[in-house]
């Protein structure tokens, strides 16, 4: 039983991550229908950030934290301009590709900048151990998850608070109303990539203390958001982020009951089941079917 | 007249390549860019002319290169070219038992579910440890012998690969040339009205996806024999997504553009390794780059400027249309 | 004698709207049947029914007394039902040629191994399947249009490439889309001559159609639409006067140059 609850506060702190990645990606999905592909990178790119503005320039916490807002923000930006605006009205195959080599490129150049070696980052949350009776917690979990808590409260106040999260909506739902109705939808759209890689940076600078960052990291993470998508619906919000804590759930508990070694295989199949039995995962809409 | 011409000269050449370039190095190039050969035909009859997007044909080759490892090598000792057959049937079988229910799904449902695929696979591959050797792989694959002649050496290796490619491409050309080819297209260019003309699209689909798959497979035994010695991490996305651009690269929807794409995809990362760790950089900003400025990839480029814009050409112009 | 096509009862609705309703239909051997209506009167809805592109609600649909609601549109067209859509829906990367070719597929009974092995029966059948196209794209007036590619041929000639790739595999029954649509009055006359041809070879034929004049001159008989409902049925000059016909068209419809 207290072994259950540790699992569970476990699964639910890695699904917090994998929603982060999830709702980014969701978010671009919505905006533009683009299925990014190098969504994983921007959580590599803000953990590898992190690790050189704390740890290697030894900033202070919450400059540092602004000077890693600041950069991702700045290759979400460039991110949209020299790979979704070339290609943004190419057939699906064509972005596909585009966006996944980019991946390639950023891991690459990461690869470049900060070497293969695993980087550890260590002074964002605190490594210590929580005891509640007989129930022990890692304190990171325990802050990842009231972190991510915290980070949503902020993403619903910025999009049902906010003129920009008004319009971002808008575009989202509707592109061309929403540019009939006055709306810049360039801007919203560009604004939309932004915060789709600031969402998987932030997933990159809770991981990175787990982790380690690495330039193989946002592969393995990039996944697990897919399968989140799919689970709790393509093209749903809150779906993403639900379905990112299930994923983490049942990773969690498939290694402590099924198999260490399979428990990504087994999330694998359950998004694939979910593909062919429920195309709409749990919370998403009818898949249209009409040619 | 030009034509024929240029395909003697092409076939001399490539026959009498290993003379012309000796040495170890260059011919292992060509074998692997053989091997790719096969892979990129395969995964053109699933993208290139039926338009489904599959991006786990690594899984296919991962299936055939295993079935060829494990049986060959010390635990079973089989007889390499009945494993052979047996990896590449086993490869087509899955592509059929994968491609039934999912190939109802489109678009990046069904790219999603091939990425879930291939990792599936390859962690089977990293995990069975008793039968996969895990993460260290299978060495001691035996080398191909016909008969008591060991195809134990580059050049020997090239010419097999360069007869079976030669043999796959013809399968391929009189398959497109068919029946079977004109509903695979037709399926790209319209499913709707495929289906409405008595075209059963479903089982087409599946159809496709197993040739591809079946070739992967037969690529991937070569490929066990051609190195010896297998591991993991070869049979993952990357290599998916590498398989996929030599496509886009060659020009998709063209046979010709898969063999041209697949000595692309080989040749070019490796002339690329002289910029170090990030020749990968380089290559992903030349696959961009062909996508948004030359979308009709190398030989659709070179094919449409010989044929003129409107030419009646079988399978011009492929997905990289709005 | 069983009729070609029955349609018993058939309904088919979007949310609450009806787009066919309770229709009984019936259209007998080498006939050709015009089926005419308002905007929005549910003709296209029918003949998406009729071909199994849409999935019927209730009723049924029979095929020389055979049960063919439920199937997938390439079991219909296996069974003979032919069908051109109103905005041609040709394969653009084929040729003209290769495009009638594919309306073969379900006839050819090609099989993989001779094929990938180029046996002579293979390269036979390809031959057969070549002549029976080049045959159709004859009887549309195409053949010298064989080789041309599928996207470079104007609109018309479209739809022509459509009824030649819905002939080949020889339909009991050809379902056309306003054929005439975008034509002008060379094309039409050629296009009426065609289907009096077709009617010639025993085929039978429901189209929907604007051109009043063209069904007065071609159909035998005529169906009205409204609201997914027969409103009226019967020889062109009859239903020309019906009031029903009157009220539905001059009522509610603009009438267009071609009237």
């Amino acid at each position: 039983m207290d072994q259950l609850v540790q699992l569970l506060v476990n699964g639910v702190s890695m699904g917090c991550i994998y929603g982060l990645v999830a709702l980014g990606f969701i978010l671009i999905f919505n905006a533009t229908g683009v299925v990014n592909f190098a969504q994983g990178e921007f959580v590599m790119l803000g953990a590898f950030v992190a690790v050189t503005a704390l740890t290697q320039w030894g900033l202070p916490l919450l400059p540092g934290l602004a000077a890693v807002a600041l950069a991702v923000a700045a290759a979400g930006w460039l991110f949209q301009r020299l790979a979704y605006q070339p290609i943004r009205d190419k057939p699906l195959l064509a972005i596909i590709i585009c966006t996944a080599m980019v991946g390639a490129f950023m891991r690459s150049g990461a690869l470049l900048v900060w070497g293969p070696y695993p980087l550890p980052l260590s002074s964002v949350l605190p490594d210590r151990l929580l005891v509640l009776g007989r129930v022990v917690l890692p304190l990171q979990n325990l802050v990842i998850v009231v972190l991510t808590g915290v980070l949503l409260l902020g993403l619903w106040g910025f999009f049902f608070r906010t003129a920009w999260g008004l319009r971002l909506r808008a575009t989202a739902q509707d592109f061309d109303t929403a540019r009939l109705m006055g709306i810049h939808v360039g801007r919203a759209v560009t604004a939309t990539w932004v915060l789709g890689a600031l969402l998987g940076a932030a997933a990159g600078l809770l991981l990175a203390p787990l982790w380690n960052a690495s330039p193989e990291m946002g592969g393995a993470v990039a996944l697990k958001a897919f399968a989140a998508c799919i689970i709790g619906g393509f093209g749903s919000v809150p779906g993403a982020v639900l379905g990112g804590v299930l994923v983490g759930l049942v990773e969690i508990l498939a290694a402590a009951y099924l198999s260490s070694a399979y428990k990504d295989a087994i999330t694998f199949l359950i998004m694939i089941a979910f593909l062919v039995f429920l195309p709409r995962g749990l919370f998403g809409e009818r898949v249209a079917e009409k040619a | 007249m030009r034509t024929r011409w240029a395909a003697w000269l092409l076939a001399a050449g490539l026959l009498l390549y290993p003379v012309l370039a000796p040495g170890g190095y260059p011919l292992r190039i060509a074998n692997v860019v053989l091997v790719y050969a096969i892979l990129a035909m395969g995964l053109n009859f699933t993208v290139g002319w039926t338009g489904q997007v599959s991006l786990g044909h690594a899984g296919f080759w991962g299936i055939g290169a295993y079935t060829t490892a494990i049986l060959t090598t010390k635990l079973a000792a089989w007889p390499a070219w009945p494993v052979m057959v047996l990896g590449t049937a086993l490869a087509g079988v899955t592509g059929l038992l994968l491609g039934l229910p999912t190939l109802k799904i489109k678009g990046h449902y069904l790219a999603l579910a091939t990425i879930g695929f291939g990792e599936v696979v390859q962690l089977v591959f990293n995990n069975w440890r008793g039968v996969t050797g895990g993460a260290d792989g299978i060495a001691g694959i035996p080398p191909l012998a016909i008969g008591r002649f060991a195809l134990d050496s580059e050049p020997r290796m090239y010419y097999l690969l360069l007869g079976v490619t030669a043999l796959l491409a013809a399968a391929a050309v009189r398959l497109r040339d068919s029946t079977f080819g004109r509903a695979f297209m037709a399926v790209r260019d319209n499913e709707l009205a495929a289906d409405v003309v008595g075209v059963p699209t479903t089982t087409v689909k599946t159809l496709a996806f197993a040739l591809g798959a079946v070739y992967a497979g037969l690529a991937g035994a070569l490929y066990a024999h051609l190195l010896r010695y297998i591991s993991p991490d070869v049979f993952g996305f990357e290599q998916s997504l590498l398989m996929l651009s030599m496509l886009v690269v060659g020009g998709l929807g063209h046979l010709s553009g898969a063999l041209v794409g697949a000595a692309v995809g080989v040749v070019l990362p490796e002339a690329l390794r002289l910029f170090g760790v990030y020749y990968m950089a380089v290559y992903a900003v030349i696959v961009v780059a062909v996508i948004v400025f030359m979308p009709l990839g190398i030989a659709g480029t070179l094919l449409r400027a010989w044929a003129g814009a409107d030419g009646p050409r079988p399978g011009l112009a492929p997905l990289l249309r709005r | 004698m069983t009729p070609l096509l029955e349609t018993r009862r058939l309904t088919k609705r979007f949310g609450g709207l009806a787009a066919v309703a309770d229709l009984d239909l019936t259209v007998e051997r080498g006939e050709v049947r015009a089926l005419i209506g308002p905007n929005g009167a549910g003709k296209s809805t029918l003949l998406n029914l009729l071909c199994g592109v849409t999935p019927s609600t209730s009723g049924e649909i029979l095929l020389e007394g055979r049960r063919i609601d439920g199937l997938r549109p390439s079991a219909v067209a296996r069974l003979g039902v032919g069908r051109t859509f109103q905005v041609p829906r040709l394969f653009p990367d084929l040729t003209v040629l290769q495009n009638v070719m594919v309306g073969y597929h379900c006839r050819a009974r090609a099989r993989l191994l001779p094929t990938l092995a180029g046996l002579p029966g293979a390269r036979a059948l390809e031959r057969r399947i070549e002549a029976r196209a080049r045959e159709a794209l004859e009887v549309v007036g195409l053949a010298g249009e064989a080789h041309r590619s599928a996207r470079s041929v104007p609109f018309v000639q479209q739809r022509l490439v459509e009824i030649a790739r819905a002939l080949v595999h020889e339909p009991a029954l050809l379902l056309l889309d306003e054929p005439a649509a975008g034509m002008n009055a060379v094309e039409t006359g050629r296009l009426e001559a065609l289907l009096a041809s077709l009617r010639a070879r025993g085929l039978a034929v429901l189209f929907i159609e604007h051109h009043i004049r063209m069904v007065m001159n071609v159909a035998d008989r005529v169906t009205v639409l409204d609201f997914g409902r027969k409103i009226a049925e019967g020889r062109p000059a009859e239903v020309r006067g019906h009031p029903a016909v009157l009220e539905a068209y001059l009522g509610r419809w603009t009438p267009d140059a071609h009237m």
